[in-house]
């Protein structure tokens, strides 16, 4: 900024002190050399000028002040001026002395003083611009405020306004504006900004204050304020142009020679070009900081940050992929892609976090993140059950670098993986290498809780109950995380040993100890279990009754509910139990466990001889809980209705309920309750056998929203399909049924429906896959013998005759109720021996099944008439004729398509 | 014995040792040159159907929306940050938030100094959050539409979010 000291002023200054000199007292010019009080008023104006030429301001105000002393007391019109002009060069040798309180004080001085000079609209500019640089936005906001009530503030807009002060507003709104950035002060940001040209809004200083002001807002958490400042930032495209046009205008202007100056004005005139130079050199500076940095890109990413402080966790993901697909190569792309699989994870976006956290381990194998981003995934897959990929990766970071950052924690968390896996050994041992390795890390406390639990869940009771002592009692776990826990899990370590006084001993005194531990349900239950064992039965249904007004959740209460109905069940109690499982039914809601509770009515309603009660109940939690499709707990009691009303076999029973289901159906219809009318449907059209089955089925494919499908109805639905051979649509249901009832027990039969239909639309191929699905995931299960018959089926009909029997062969490796499974497996042994060649094994595989399996006369029927077509490929026609005679004189046999070409065969042959 | 259950098994906190800032000094690096944020003020003219679009969405008419915006998005005309605005907004009109949110991300990110389509997009997305039961982040966003676009209609509808 250029002095405004005049040269006319100065002049007039000059003369006013000559006429001062005049007047003024001798002793002035008796003090000290250097001193100003002591130099003579033209003395000072010409010392002052000099300072003034030199930019000495800070020397020059001492100067000011003893001219303005000894103008105070004139006041004719020419001093009075001269006054005014040295008092605003005062103001502004402050400012540039880096004086601002006191520039502000000599500028507000001179406003009052001189309220009418033209001076005065820019001195009230430079109060501002004083505060803008001592950062002092509330003095800078009540000077505002003052200019308004005063009515100033317009005429300061319209100086600002005013064309004739374009340089001097584009100098100083841009300190303004710079002040205030740097302050965060959006308000007067805004107040000021129409009065920025380009130049101000490009300027690095300017934006790189925005930033500043941003960062300080961010700090305070004042993050929406942090936004809007760095979205004032301009961007690399936005300032480069301008910068590049000046670099081109000063370079032309320097490429000029400089014009004739007297010899006195040539040291400015070069003080001039070298300024100008230096300005080239500032805006080279500027643009290769431009060019070359990451700016835009570290704007982005305070952004980004910003939106992850507010929790606007998608927009932080997109400012983050936005630079890292933008810029992969960039070096903030590694860290964005950090950040934006964090954002994720607080998202619990879960399937993208895991792609991007595997994809920042692939791009980044030493990344600077690895082990963060290692962990959080170690945690994310612990959460969600994948346990053996947690252990992959786990093991693979120690492989690649065991001493890692991190390792502590990553040996840790696969400890804990592996306890989950109940690999209790190799738990332990990662346990105790935290201990060992890391003595200082936190997880050294944690680690040997869980070290001593591994103990226990692997029933080495007399070490658990060393390993909780010794964490009991170290001082170094001061405060203990686990006392609590600890001091529980020691008396079920001395339960373990049945130290059963001891175990007693310490469940009370951690009662007494941690009254509000979440664990008092249990050590109640388990004082319960110690009493019962003892034959008191009242005291132990006293502490479990303690152990459910203290549960924290559905397992503990549920744990002391059952306990509970066993001990009545020991005193015959049945009607307690059934008012038991009643008050934990309500009590719980759909947290009860519906099968057990359903079992236990049952038995204590079956002891009376109610099991009339036990049915009600049923109904009763059907029609209280089943509108939740996803409920498991009510697809059991629904199993347990179907059970009991055919286990009875009485018309009453299946009347009444009939008559109870058709009743809630009704209702439910009536209530919209639609996942519960399918539930009723379902159950209706199992309890109405042949006859009904169409119209439930019907009532079935009438809804169309698959979300309220529980498993029951969804198997009917799919049985629907497959009676019509639509394996298209069977398969459409068992897709809905994986992916929303994977756990379900009735999945098996689902996937044997499935089979079924692709078997009956000669899809073998899908048939043997379907049912290899069963004996992967339900091996064992009696109901996948099932599936072994479709399996060996589709062999069979695929002309794979050695590989049908044998898998036939398979149905019978499995000790279960097979009904008609075995004589039609016999049979259809029976039929592949016959079409491999071997007649006599055939006849002998037909025989076993009307011998032994009359029962089941649709198959014993074909084995006859097969055994007939044996024997007469083996030519013993006398045992033919045998054969087609049994079969005619049995009952159950001659009115079958199979007896009844028999009678036609003996006709024929009788006439022969 | 009754079995014993783990309780509290995973005590850690969750592990995020990103720097909160980016406090680096940019080193020299290349940096290809292509614009980070697009910077202009406001669109560029707009179609006429694309407004349109914006009035059925309004109206609740979304399928017709959602016809008129598949033939609409195609012409050249069409800016960048509206078309991001209406694919949001027909996707909170079918409840995918989630595809919203990423659409708006776009506008807020991408397309920040909009003046038609930013503070826009700030309001619903605002208002996304507080249907899906997430307050503080609607409360921010609600405090950026303020701060960051007092001069704009939609902060009249910025208590909304609150």
């Amino acid at each position: 900024m250029k002095s405004l000291l005049n040269c006319g002023q100065i002049r007039r200054l000059c003369l006013v002190s000559a006429v001062c000199c005049s007047c003024l007292i001798p002793a002035l010019f008796a003090a000290e050399p250097g001193a100003v009080q002591t130099k003579a008023t033209s003395v000072l104006v010409q010392e002052v000028q000099d300072l003034l030429a030199a930019g000495s301001y800070k020397d020059a105000v001492g100067y000011l002040r003893e001219i303005l002393i000894r103008l105070e007391s004139l006041t004719d019109a020419e001093s009075v001026a001269a006054r005014s002009s040295c008092l605003f060069q005062l103001g502004e040798c402050q400012l540039r002395s880096a004086d601002f309180s006191g520039a502000a004080a000599s500028f507000k001085k001179f406003i009052t003083d001189y309220p009418r000079d033209a001076q005065t609209p820019m001195a009230r500019f430079m109060v501002l611009e004083s505060y803008a640089r001592q950062n002092d936005s509330a003095q800078m906001t009540a000077w505002l405020a003052e200019l308004k009530s005063s009515g100033a503030f317009a005429e300061l807009i319209q100086f600002l306004n005013d064309k004739k002060n374009a340089d001097f507003r584009r100098n100083a709104v841009l300190t303004l504006m710079t002040g205030y950035a740097k302050l965060g002060d959006l308000e007067n940001l805004r107040a000021f900004s129409p009065f920025c040209d380009e130049s101000v809004t490009v300027d690095a200083g300017f934006n790189m204050a925005l930033m500043e002001g941003g960062d300080q807002a961010f700090d305070k958490g004042n993050y929406a304020r942090a936004l809007v400042l760095y979205r004032m930032v301009r961007l690399k495209d936005e300032v480069l142009p301008v910068y590049n046009k000046q670099v081109v205008a000063l370079e032309t202007a320097l490429t000029q020679p400089l014009p004739w100056v007297p010899l006195n004005e040539r040291d400015h005139q070069q003080s001039e070009r070298q300024d100008e130079q230096d300005r080239l050199e500032g805006l080279k500076q500027t643009i290769l900081f431009y060019t070359d940095t990451g700016y835009d890109q570290d704007l982005m990413v305070r952004k980004a940050q910003c939106y992850d402080a507010m929790q606007r966790y998608r927009l932080s993901v997109a400012a983050y992929s936005y630079i890292y697909n933008r810029f992969p190569e960039h070096h903030l792309a590694e860290q964005c892609r950090a950040s934006a699989f964090q954002s994720l994870l607080s998202l619990d976006d879960q399937d993208a976090a895991l792609a991007a956290g595997r994809d920042y381990l692939t791009r980044y194998p030493n990344g600077r993140f690895e082990d963060e981003v290692t962990v959080s995934l170690m945690q994310l897959y612990l959460s969600r059950g994948e346990l053996p990929v947690v252990v992959e990766l786990g093991r693979h970071a120690l492989e690649v670098l065991p001493n890692r950052r991190l390792a502590d924690q990553i040996t840790y968390l696969l400890g804990i993986t592996l306890l989950q896996q109940q690999n209790w050994a190799p738990a332990f041992e990662l346990f105790s290498q935290v201990k060992e390795k890391w003595p200082q890390s936190v997880y050294v406390q944690d680690a040997a809780y869980w070290g001593s639990m591994c103990y226990l869940f692997e029933g080495r009771f007399k070490e658990a109950i060393a390993a909780f002592n010794e964490y009991l009692n170290n001082p170094a776990y001061n405060p203990s995380r686990f006392a609590a826990d600890a001091s529980y899990r020691l008396g079920v370590a001395q339960y373990g040993v049945e130290n059963f006084a001891e175990a007693e001993g310490t469940f009370n005194k951690f009662l007494k100890l941690y009254p509000d531990s979440p664990l008092v349900s249990e050590a109640y239950s388990m004082l319960g279990d110690l009493r019962g064992a003892d034959g008191e039965l009242d005291r132990a249904l006293t502490f479990y009754q303690k152990a459910s007004a203290k549960a924290v959740d559905a397992e503990q209460d549920s744990y002391a509910v059952f306990q509970s109905a066993q001990t009545y069940e020991l005193q015959k109690h049945y009607t307690e139990i059934v008012d038991l499982m009643k008050a934990y039914i309500a009590r719980r809601g759909v947290q009860t466990h519906f099968a057990d509770a359903g079992l236990w009515i049952g038995k204590a309603c079956k002891a009376q001889g109610d099991r009339r009660q036990a049915l009600t109940i049923d109904l009763q939690m059907l029609s209280d809980f089943g509108n939740d499709p996803a409920l498991s707990g009510i697809d059991q009691i629904m199993m347990q209705i179907l059970d009991d009303v055919k286990a009875k076999q009485g018309a009453d029973d299946l009347i009444f309920a009939t008559t109870r289901l058709t009743e809630e159906h009704a209702l439910a219809r009536q209530k919209n309750e639609r996942a519960l009318a399918l539930r009723l449907t379902a159950l209706l059209a199992r309890l109405s056998g042949e006859s009904g089955h169409e119209r439930y089925a019907n009532e079935l494919l009438a809804e169309k929203d698959m979300a309220v499908f529980s498993p029951l109805p969804l198997i009917i639905l799919a049985e629907t399909f497959a009676a019509r051979s639509d394996a298209e649509n069977t398969g459409r249901i068992a897709e809905e049924f994986k992916a929303r009832f994977a756990g379900s027990e009735q999945l098996i039969d689902l996937l044997n429906i499935e089979a079924s239909a692709c078997l009956s639309a000669q899809q073998y191929e899908k048939t043997i896959a379907l049912t290899e699905e069963v004996f992967s995931r339900f091996d064992g299960n009696p109901r996948a013998i099932l599936s072994r018959k479709l399996q060996a089926d589709a062999f069979r009909l695929s002309g794979n005759w050695p590989k049908a029997v044998e898998t036939y062969q398979k149905v019978f490796s499995t000790r279960t109720e097979r009904g008609a499974l075995t004589p039609e497996t016999l049979y259809w042994i029976g039929v592949c021996k016959r079409e491999q060649g071997d007649i006599e094994k055939a006849f002998a595989f037909f025989q076993r099944v009307y011998a032994l399996y009359r029962s089941h006369p649709e198959w014993a029927a074909k084995a006859y008439e097969a055994s007939a077509d044996c024997l007469q490929k083996l030519g013993r026609n006398d045992e033919v004729i045998k054969t087609w005679k049994e079969m005619v004189a049995d009952p159950s046999i001659q009115n079958t398509p199979e007896g009844l070409r028999a009678v036609e065969s003996l006709r024929r042959a009788n006439q022969g | 014995m009754k079995g014993v259950r783990i309780i509290g098994i995973i005590g850690l906190a969750a592990v995020c040792a990103v720097p909160a800032r980016s406090e680096e000094t940019v080193p020299a690096a290349r940096v290809p040159e292509t614009p980070l944020v697009k910077s202009e003020g406001r669109s560029a003219e707009q179609p006429a159907i694309l407004y349109q679009v914006a009035g059925l969405i309004d109206q609740n008419r979304t399928d017709e929306a959602l016809a008129l915006f598949e033939t609409a998005r195609k012409t050249d005309k069409a800016s960048p940050a509206m078309l991001e605005y209406l694919s949001a907004r027909l996707a909170m009109a079918k409840g995918q938030y989630t595809e919203a949110l990423q659409h708006l991300a776009q506008v807020t990110v991408v397309y920040s100094r909009d003046t038609e389509w930013a503070p826009a997009a700030l309001f619903y997305e605002g208002l996304i959050y507080k249907q899906t039961g997430h307050p503080e982040a609607a409360r921010q966003t609600a405090e950026e539409l303020l701060l960051g676009w007092p001069e704009s209609d939609w902060i009249r509808r910025a208590e909304e979010l609150k």
